[in-house]
């Protein structure tokens, strides 16, 4: 994770995280970090530097919701070499209120729009040099409590 | 307000795989068919405006000097899908203005550069950098609208077969040969629902069209085609839930351009919009009013589109057919919708079309419907 990237300067990471520091750990669970305007208290994912809102530059970051609904979805088959395929995006429109463009993971089951999903990370592909590519996932919940 | 701006000429090359033929070499010979239609001197043109996505620095200067057309203002102009189509709704404001009389646009792409593959995007866009692919951000909207409407497999299917139909009647077109529903349903997968068929294919070419103030058109031609509306705008950004069975850029340009043109979807008799892959068409359909919500899929399966249809949408075979180098496809609608309304069409003809209406959109960018949307509505 992005996180863990920072401190290598001289040295590869060992995974890379296409996410970046939008995901973070937090108790041993992936975390999505966004921003929150200090001024209107528009949400914003991943962090900006200006709110679009209200042009403020004044920012809290702010954990986005684990859980939300898959509003729509697709599985592709082509795109860049270094991506598993097929690749299995969707939309997920968090509690929030923010909608995140995400790669998915259904361990099998059958995704359904709608249906509630909850994050996770996964890897998602493998660079040329044989690094696993990371970023974080929805996966389907049992419940949407 | 545009009623003082028409078209006298109109040029295109056939669409398709040019991989040794430079940018320059696409487009002069676009540039010079649509002068030698308009009827104009080279020496009459007093701007131009060059749309295109990938072509490089300076695209325009590089074309028009071939042509011995420099000294003039030359703008060139990136609006993704859309490029084109701003470019000419450029050169419409600037003729309204009364900045010049006779303007010229280019549009022109060579997308065989890239060797295969969906088309790039910015890598620097957020949704992009964690996979975005032009197919999978429609397909996303296809598999939304199959779920809230009922449409099903084989009618997205249909916009393929009917455009492709359409184009085996335009020598202009990428595609040429005609394909059944069997094909459409069993080429390889892109993204889900979509199959190759289904989307636009990847080709090179390039467009031109030739503008001037009605107040000189009658020195030219006596039957220059009036723009009467001439719209464009962007997204509307949010970071939140968006309805992708709601084009809201579209529909909102399509409001704008009615109301300028003071017409109605009624008063369409033929349109070319922006189908890059088969569920746009249906989506299209219903942003324009030409049918009811949800009603896309029905008023394709009754012919209503066809040739022959109650109002032909995409006789040049569109997107899907004709093809989609896409700084060349606006200008290439315009190119289509005006011989149309000139009656110059032959197997493909719109009997007695009177209206037509043009229709570029795109871009694929976080947090928007599309970047960019250009409308234009002609009256002969």
């Amino acid at each position: 994770m992005g996180s863990d990237d920072r401190g290598a300067d001289a040295v590869l990471p060992s995974v890379v995280c296409l996410a970046g520091d939008a995901i973070a750990d937090k108790d041993g669970r992936p975390v999505l970090v966004g921003a929150r305007c200090n001024d209107c208290g528009t949400l914003a994912f991943p962090r900006v530097a200006v709110c679009s809102k209200c042009m403020s530059e004044s920012f809290t970051d702010e954990p986005m919701p684990e859980r939300g609904r898959l509003y729509s979805w697709t599985t592709v088959h082509v795109g860049p070499a270094r991506m598993n395929k097929p690749i299995v995006l969707g939309y997920v429109d968090l509690e929030n209120g923010v909608r995140v463009f995400s790669h998915l993971a259904s361990g099998g089951r059958p995704l359904m729009i709608d249906q509630p999903v909850k994050l996770a990370v996964a890897t998602v592909g493998k660079e040329a040099d044989g690094r696993p590519i990371e970023t974080f996932v929805f996966t389907p919940a049992e419940t949407n409590q | 307000m545009t009623s003082g701006v028409t078209v006298l000429g109109v040029g295109m090359i056939p669409f398709g795989k040019y991989p040794s033929t430079s940018i320059v070499d696409l487009a002069w010979p676009a540039v010079k068919a649509a002068i030698k239609d308009a009827g104009v001197a080279p020496a009459d043109i007093e701007a131009a405006y060059c749309g295109t996505v990938f072509s490089g620095m300076m695209s325009g200067q590089r074309i028009l000097a071939r042509l011995g057309l420099s000294g003039i203002p030359i703008t060139n102009i990136e609006n993704a899908c859309s490029s084109s189509s701003t470019a000419f709704r450029q050169a419409v404001v600037a003729i309204e203005s009364g900045a010049c009389d006779v303007a010229l646009v280019i549009g022109v792409e060579k997308l065989t550069k890239f060797g295969g593959g969906t088309l790039p995007l910015e890598e620097e866009d957020w949704e992009v950098s964690q996979g975005m692919v032009m197919p999978a951000l429609y397909a996303m909207r296809a598999n939304r609208y199959m779920h809230d409407f009922g449409l099903t497999l084989e009618q997205l299917c249909m916009v393929s077969v009917k455009n492709r139909k359409h184009g085996a009647l335009n020598e202009d077109a990428q595609m040429r040969k005609p394909v059944t529903l069997e094909e459409v349903l069993k080429s390889r997968p892109i993204a889900d629902p979509f199959t190759l068929l289904q989307c636009c294919p990847t080709g090179d070419g390039a467009a031109a069209v030739v503008l001037c103030s009605s107040r000189v058109a009658k020195q030219y031609r006596s039957d220059a085609i009036k723009v009467v509306a001439s719209d464009l705008t962007s997204g509307r950004y949010t970071n939140g839930f968006r309805d992708m069975t709601i084009p809201e850029i579209t529909v909102r340009g399509a409001k704008e351009a009615y109301e300028e043109a003071g017409l109605g979807p009624e008063d369409i008799d033929v349109a070319e919009v922006h189908d890059a892959f088969s569920i746009a068409e249906i989506l299209y359909y219903e942003a324009f009013g030409f049918c009811g919500r949800g009603e896309g899929g029905k008023m394709l399966e009754r012919g209503e589109t066809a040739l022959g249809g109650r109002l032909p949408v995409n006789p040049s075979g569109g997107l899907l057919a004709k093809g989609h180098p896409i700084g060349a496809t606006g200008a290439a609608q315009i190119v289509e919708i005006v011989r149309q309304l000139r009656g110059q069409c032959g197997a493909r003809q719109v009997e007695g079309a009177k209206v037509g209406l043009s229709h570029a959109t795109g871009g694929g960018i976080s947090g928007f419907d599309h970047g960019a949307c250009s409308i234009h509505i002609f009256t002969r």
